[in-house]
Parts: structure tokens; C-alpha cells; sequence
């Protein structure tokens, strides 16, 4: 049954009487990837992850962590995996650093290595200073980051999170951001696979992206290609005529689309970062007064709503 | 598989030390300690108020009487909510997702609801016996018999609260169901 991914969806299906949340999906994370579980509300994105967390049972199919059904064995298979589902809460009595002596010594940690990898943990997601402060007291940003931490106990190799970023303000969704993007680029040998609402933070954080409507996956690629898969947009602002930049810019052979705004010029480029780092050779020398050359950042926004339109 | 067994105990252990910071540290214990002094100075003052005689065995039995009303408020109080305070206060996200079967949780939080229930029962009788020997001059018959019909009684109270905790997911409504089915 087990192919070697991280996690592995066959055939999964979750019915809560006559409605079907998850649908047959059939999903495997790659090893090492940043996966964004992407859908629209009701999808069955919580679901899945409630069933791969083991906080609800699966109608059918099989959802597997490091190749052991969570159904089955959940407690074989939640081992090496940390996980943030929702906006969990954490005992109000207990200070950050008891709270991970408490979840590491159910994990089954030695005291001395709770104790290394509480300092450390704590460090990375910025909670020392109030590392003995009881929990009751912190805001939900602060929570927030003490579960991250208490996900990374034990270096999972697979980590699973549920929206980390709802109901944050835009500082706390900033600073968990920052964190995420630590824990991505850090040592650790990790399989992460988030789902979230939030289409920028995705495009920022993730390598890989998986969508799902109506309990289905609807696609399931690199970031990359998802995002340019029918070309990239790109956005020039002139300070010269704009005329002369369109007319200029579509004799430009990998430019399949030009539309005006204001002024701004949005371009449709078929190609890679290549072509991209070539069009912008060439608008300089081309001398149009290009002081701008920019990504469109709804590209992954404009792909989502195509794609979800497109299953309905 | 005994490994396995081992490993499930020593959680239950893990889960049931942390059940039992919880009361030390929460405000319900403060209540515990406030009720039984109530109990226990009223039934201590009234004879002495009213100036009545009493053999060490009556006495006793004043102490002994509300020793029921006790354990049902006790139980109420602190293991009714033990599962459905998880889910109630979505601590559950937390510790249920982690490497850990059902029931060393459930027995964790029984055992240190016990643990609470007997500690405040053998709490209440020394302070029962002690008043009881300091009135009489004399120590009271069946005191250990008395305990463990007690101690019984914490046993069950506390496995129906329990009961209750799992089934329904407001600790309130929990207390509520205990109390009544145990009144």
C-alpha cells in the first residue's frame, strides 16, 4: 500500500449522514515538500486533516503517515508527526515550558531532551521571554506560536497545520509567516502540509499545492505550475507613451496578451523566469521609460477562482 | 504488545499528574477546601452552641451524614468535566492529536479524580475525628468501615461523572447531569 510518501490519501471518504465531505480523494504528499491544501469553505479540507490527526474516523479509504493507516494504528502513525489543527487551545495553569515538558513526556522524550528542545523551540517561534508564563494570560498570536512550537517537539518529520493563520491579526499573521518560513528554511528533514485560506501566504510559503472542492482533489502540482500554467502576468508602468510601450511590447514574441489600465500594462507571458528575466532585458533596451516590471500577484488568486469555478 | 501496554500506562500517568496540577491550580479546589470547613465548623459548632450532649457515635454520624451531599458536589465539580472541558475549551486539538490511545487518557483523568475525591473524603474524616474525640474524649466506632463505604461511594460517583464527560461536550451540562443523577 505505501509508495514512500510522507502522507498518503487513498480513496478517502467521509460521510456525515446523506453529505459526503470527503469524496474518494486520493493524495501523496512529496517528502521534504511545503504542500498548501487548498479549497473553498466546506471542501473537505479539515475533514482530511481531521482524519489524517486522528480526530474524527474515516467512512473509507485510507489516509497513511509515514506508511501506517491512521485509522488503523493512530498512535504508530501520529508518532514523528506534530500537528496544529485550528486554533487549538492549551491549558491556561500551565506556563509554555510545562506545556512542552507535558506533550514531550506523552510523546515519550527523555526530561533532558524536553528540556534542550523546549530552549530552542521556544527561541525559534520568539516565546522565551515568556517562557514561564502561565498561558491564560497570552493572546491568541501568542497561542498561536506556542502551537507551532509544541508541533516541532520530538523533530517530526511530518508536520500538519490547519489554517495556523486564522483569526490573527495582520501582525500576528506576519510573525507566525516569519516563523513558518524559519521552520521551512531551517535544518530539519520535514514534510509540511497546510491548509489555508490565505492564497498569498501559500504563493509565499509553499512549493506545492493540492485543491480540493466537494471532498475531490482537483489538482495537485508545484507551485510553479499551477500559478504560470496558462503564462505568466506581468505588470509594466511607464513613465513614457503609453502607446508606443503597447505597440512595442506586442511585437515581443513571447507576449501573447496585452491589456492597458490606467498606466499600467498587463502582459501575458508564456515562459519561465527565464523568459521573464528575458522580457525584462528587453523592455530596458527597447528605451520605452519601463520603471516597473512586476509579477502579477494575484496569479495564484486568479488560478484558484478559474479552478473552483471550473469543478463546480 | 506488553511494551506497548507499558507505554499506555506510563501516559496514563503523564495525563493524570497533569489532571492533578489542574486542580491544584484551579480556583474549584479553594472551593473544596471552603465547603468542607463549612461543613465540617458548622457541624462542630452547633452542639457546642447549643450546649448539647452528644455521644462520640452521634456525633460521628452528623459528620458522616453529609458525607453523600459531599462526594456528588466534589465529583461535580472536577471530574465531570474532565473529558468534555477537553473539547469545550478545544484543549482536545492538542493532546488528542498526539501518539496517544483514548484510554490512557480517560484513565489518567479518572485516576486523579480519584485521587482528589479520596484525598478530600480522608481530609474530611480526620477533621470529622479529630473534633469528634475533642468534644467526647472518645474516638468514634467504625471509623475505617465509615471511610471505605466512603471511599466506594467516591469510586462511583466519579465513574458516573466521568461517564457524563465523555458523552456530552459542555462541562456544564456534564456537572449538571452528575449532580442530579447522583442527588
Amino acid at each position: 500500500m505505501s509508495n514512500g510518501y510522507p502522507i498518503e490519501i487513498h480513496g478517502l471518504r467521509k460521510a456525515y449522514g446523506s453529505f459526503v465531505a470527503v469524496d474518494d480523494l486520493n493524495l501523496n504528499i512529496e517528502k521534504n515538500s511545503f504542500t498548501g491544501f487548498l479549497g473553498p469553505n466546506g471542501a473537505g479540507k479539515s475533514t482530511t486533516l481531521k482524519i489524517l490527526t486522528n480526530l474524527t474516523k474515516a467512512s473509507g479509504g485510507n489516509a497513511l503517515i509515514n506508511g501506517i493507516d491512521v485509522n488503523a494504528n493512530p498512535k504508530e502513525a501520529l508518532r514523528g508527526t506534530g500537528t496544529v489543527v485550528e486554533t487549538p487551545e492549551f491549558y491556561s495553569y500551565l506556563t509554555p515550558a510545562e506545556t512542552f515538558r507535558y506533550i514531550g513526556e506523552i510523546i515519550g522524550m527523555s526530561s533532558e531532551s524536553i528540556k534542550t528542545q523546549t530552549d530552542e523551540i521556544l527561541e525559534e517561534v520568539k516565546m522565551t521571554e515568556w517562557k514561564d508564563n502561565r498561558i491564560g494570560t497570552f493572546s491568541k498570536g501568542m497561542k498561536q506560536r506556542i502551537a507551532i512550537g509544541q508541533s516541532l517537539l520530538d523533530n517530526p518529520s511530518v508536520i500538519i497545520l490547519d489554517e495556523p493563520t486564522s483569526g490573527l491579526d495582520p501582525r500576528g499573521t506576519a510573525e507566525m509567516r516569519q516563523i513558518l518560513k524559519g521552520i521551512r528554511n531551517g535544518k530539519r528533514d520535514l514534510t509540511v502540509l497546510m491548509s489555508s485560506h490565505m492564497l498569498y501566504e501559500v504563493s509565499d510559503l509553499c512549493d506545492r499545492v493540492a485543491m480540493i472542492n466537494h471532498g475531490k482533489l482537483l489538482l495537485h502540482d508545484e507551485l510553479e505550475k499551477v500559478m504560470f500554467s496558462s503564462g505568466r502576468k506581468v505588470v509594466l508602468k511607464t513613465v513614457g507613451s503609453i502607446d508606443e510601450a503597447v505597440s512595442k511590447l506586442k511585437g515581443l514574441s513571447n507576449i501573447s496578451d496585452v491589456t492597458v489600465l490606467g498606466k499600467e500594462i498587463t502582459v501575458r507571458l508564456d515562459g519561465d523566469r527565464e523568459a521573464q528575466a528575458q522580457l525584462m532585458k528587453e523592455v530596458v533596451s527597447m528605451n520605452i521609460g519601463i520603471y516597473s516590471l512586476a509579477q502579477s500577484g494575484n496569479t495564484l488568486e486568479d488560478r484558484y477562482l478559474d479552478i473552483i469555478k471550473e469543478s463546480r | 504488545m506488553s511494551g506497548e501496554f507499558s507505554d499506555d500506562l506510563r501516559q496514563a500517568y503523564v495525563v493524570a499528574k497533569n489532571e492533578l496540577v489542574k486542580y491544584v491550580r484551579g480556583k474549584k479546589i479553594i472551593l473544596v477546601g471552603l465547603l468542607l470547613l463549612l461543613v465540617w465548623g458548622l457541624i462542630t459548632a452547633l452542639p457546642v452552641l447549643f450546649n448539647g450532649s452528644m455521644t462520640a457515635k452521634d456525633h460521628f454520624a452528623y459528620y458522616v451524614s453529609f458525607v453523600s451531599l459531599l462526594v456528588v458536589i466534589i465529583v461535580a465539580m472536577f471530574a465531570s468535566g474532565a473529558i468534555s472541558s477537553e473539547y469545550e475549551e478545544r484543549t482536545a486539538l492538542v493532546v488528542f492529536t498526539r501518539p496517544i490511545k483514548k484510554w490512557p487518557i480517560f484513565i489518567g483523568k479518572l485516576f486523579s479524580a480519584l485521587i482528589l475525591g479520596i484525598a478530600a473524603m480522608a481530609l474530611y474524616y480526620l477533621m470529622s475525628i479529630v473534633a469528634v474525640f475533642a468534644y467526647t474524649q472518645e474516638l468514634p466506632p467504625n471509623i475505617l468501615l465509615s471511610l471505605a463505604f466512603a471511599i466506594l461511594y467516591v469510586f462511583a460517583a466519579t465513574g458516573v461523572a466521568m461517564m457524563f464527560s465523555s458523552l456530552v461536550k459542555k462541562s456544564g451540562t456534564s456537572a449538571i447531569l452528575t449532580f442530579f443523577f447522583l442527588f
